[in-house]
């Protein structure tokens, strides 16, 4: 198993097609403006929708999994922190775990999110930002080799960024392939490992944050420019013009 | 587990007192005439004892995977307008194209679900918040009901109104073993084919994407829920006629017993509406009017204020 091959993966309509290789032990992140495209970047991963191309995990076609197989291989977390049923938020973590897998696992992720008391309580009673915590033990607990991940920092104070963001590093080190969406370009630009920029629909570009986030495409896509201080407007006259 | 034993208690209990009462006509007739005691008890009685646990578990478990599906508590198919699909399918089968055969009827009442539950969809969207489902729950509802109306009014038999009160407003009176062994033969099928999507409907709990991220077909099950909630409903919307609020009030009554897993409460959901229909059903038998009271009417009773705590408990919930 080498890593997450893309070919020509298009959701009609909405992105690509884009060809893209992910390789084993790898955080990524994925960066656009709004409406961009990057959720519908995930959907095509995930198969949502009318999706075209093909999607490789090493040599397993991810395509037609039954539930079972697949949720040990890759998981997705959405942007939306909405869960209609008052469930316990450990149950909502439990929906997670993959049939045969020992339910230690629950109790393993919920420690390390710092959230076995949250567990007890239900997921409508928790704050955004805990509840954002849950849904990310929702998406860890199998352990699968993708983990598919769209603005999982929203929501979350500056400490739990920083943690998420270690925990996903932990996850890259046991060799899953960690595919996360960032708002956050500063952030973003001291990344060590790839970026996906994405544009209108289509993948402008995958590699280094130097590379990928130069003056001009931020400038022409965000209509932002990364200064010493932090970021300001393109178009602003902060005296560099 | 102690509750589905429970449960199953309660199913046994309801089904015997359901199949004793009213005692003072049968017992006195088993050492004195047999042959009469026994028509009564497998020609009268267990096919009604059969049909409200057949359309109990319909309506408990096609609410509780309707429920599931739009993620909304207040989805059930006394409300969405399945079951007044379904009549205007048995009507106009019946009266407007004349084909009065069992068949016909419930394969009309099924067209009619099926109908109702595609224009909910369609209204109502694939996830919609309370007030979009009620407001089109409401317009199908009105819609169905007008057309019945009107389908009785250009009827060519000048009795249909009266033919049709009876049976509308549910019964589980006058109906042969035959027609309860149909309804069982179609709907339980139907039932199966709704089970077997627990474990997927648990996982639609965290959105249609995660669920399709899973690896569940969400577009095939949501085909496959609405289609075979329709045949159920169908079934026995055309045999017994509209019976209403089991459907909502069981699956809450169940997802209470799973930790509001609306998957899982799929099986409790069934057991509690086949309870409920049962236990209406015998209410109807002592009724003092001088005849059996419509079924309908019990559980519309029952069902209405819980219907309505329901709205309300939303409506503080969010602080409006």
């Amino acid at each position: 198993m080498t890593g997450l091959h893309l070919r020509a993966l298009q959701l009609a309509g909405r992105f690509g097609p884009a060809d893209v290789d992910l390789a084993l032990g790898t955080v990524s992140f994925v960066i656009g403006p709004n409406g961009a495209g990057k959720t519908s970047l995930f959907h095509a991963l995930i198969g949502h929708g009318e999706v075209s191309g093909t999607l490789k995990l090493g040599e397993i076609d991810l395509a037609d999994l039954p539930p079972a197989v697949r949720m040990r291989h890759i998981s997705f977390m959405p942007a939306s922190r909405d869960i209609a049923w008052p469930m316990r938020a450990r149950d909502v973590v439990a929906l997670g775990l993959a049939p045969g897998l020992a339910p230690n696992l629950i109790d393993q992720v919920l420690t390390r999110l710092d959230a076995v008391e949250l567990g007890a309580r239900p997921i409508n009673s928790l704050s955004t930002g805990e509840r954002t915590r849950i849904l990310i033990a929702r998406a860890l607990v199998s352990q699968p080799d993708v983990i598919l991940l769209d603005e999982p920092l929203a929501n979350l104070d500056p400490a739990w960024r920083l943690r998420v963001l270690a925990l996903l590093e932990e996850e890259a080190q046991r060799g899953a392939i960690v595919l996360l969406s960032v708002h956050d370009l500063i952030l973003a630009h001291h990344h060590h490992g790839d970026v996906l920029l994405v544009d209108q629909g289509k993948l402008i570009g995958q590699g280094r944050p130097d590379v990928i986030m130069g003056d001009a495409p931020l400038s022409a896509i965000f209509g932002v420019r990364l200064t010493d201080r932090g970021m300001e407007l393109a178009d602003s006259n902060g005296g560099a013009a | 587990m102690r509750a589905r034993l429970f449960l199953l208690l309660a199913l046994a209990i309801a089904g015997l007192v359901s199949l004793a009462l009213p005692a003072s006509i049968l017992w006195p007739l088993w050492a004195e005439r047999p042959a009469l005691f026994a028509t009564i008890l497998l020609e009268l009685r267990l096919p009604r004892l059969l049909l409200a646990l057949i359309f109990g578990a319909s309506l408990g478990l096609t609410g509780a995977a309707i429920q599931a599906l739009f993620a909304n508590p207040l989805a059930s198919p006394d409300i969405n307008g399945a079951s007044g699909g379904a009549a205007l399918g048995a009507v106009v089968t019946g009266y407007s194209l004349g084909l009065g055969d069992g068949y016909a009827l419930t394969i009309g009442a099924i067209a009619g679900a099926l109908l109702a539950l595609v224009a909910l969809l369609l209204l109502a969207g694939k996830r919609a918040d309370s007030i979009s489902f009620l407001l089109a729950g409401v317009a199908i509802t009105a819609v169905t009901g007008a057309a019945t109306t009107l389908a009785l009014a250009l009827a060519p038999s000048p009795f249909a109104f009266y033919d049709v009160y009876d049976w509308m407003m549910g019964s589980f009176v006058d109906h042969s073993l035959g027609q309860a062994l149909l309804a069982g033969a179609i709907t339980l099928p139907a039932l199966f084919v709704i089970m077997r999507e627990a474990n997927a409907l648990d996982h639609l709990v965290l959105g249609d994407v995660v669920a399709q991220s899973m690896g569940h077909d969400v577009p095939r099950l949501r085909r496959r829920i609405i289609i075979a909630s329709a045949v159920a409903i169908g079934a026995c919307v055309s045999i017994c006629g509209a019976v209403g609020f089991v459907g909502l009030v069981a699956p809450f009554l169940a997802r209470s017993l799973t930790r509001q897993h609306p998957g899982r409460a799929l099986l409790p959901a069934a057991m509690i509406g086949a309870v409920m229909l049962m236990c209406a059903d015998i209410v109807t038998r002592f009724a003092p009017i001088g005849r059996n009271l419509p079924v309908g009417v019990v559980t519309a009773l029952i069902g209405v204020p819980f219907f309505l705590w329901l709205v309300a408990g939303r409506r503080w919930q969010k602080g409006l």
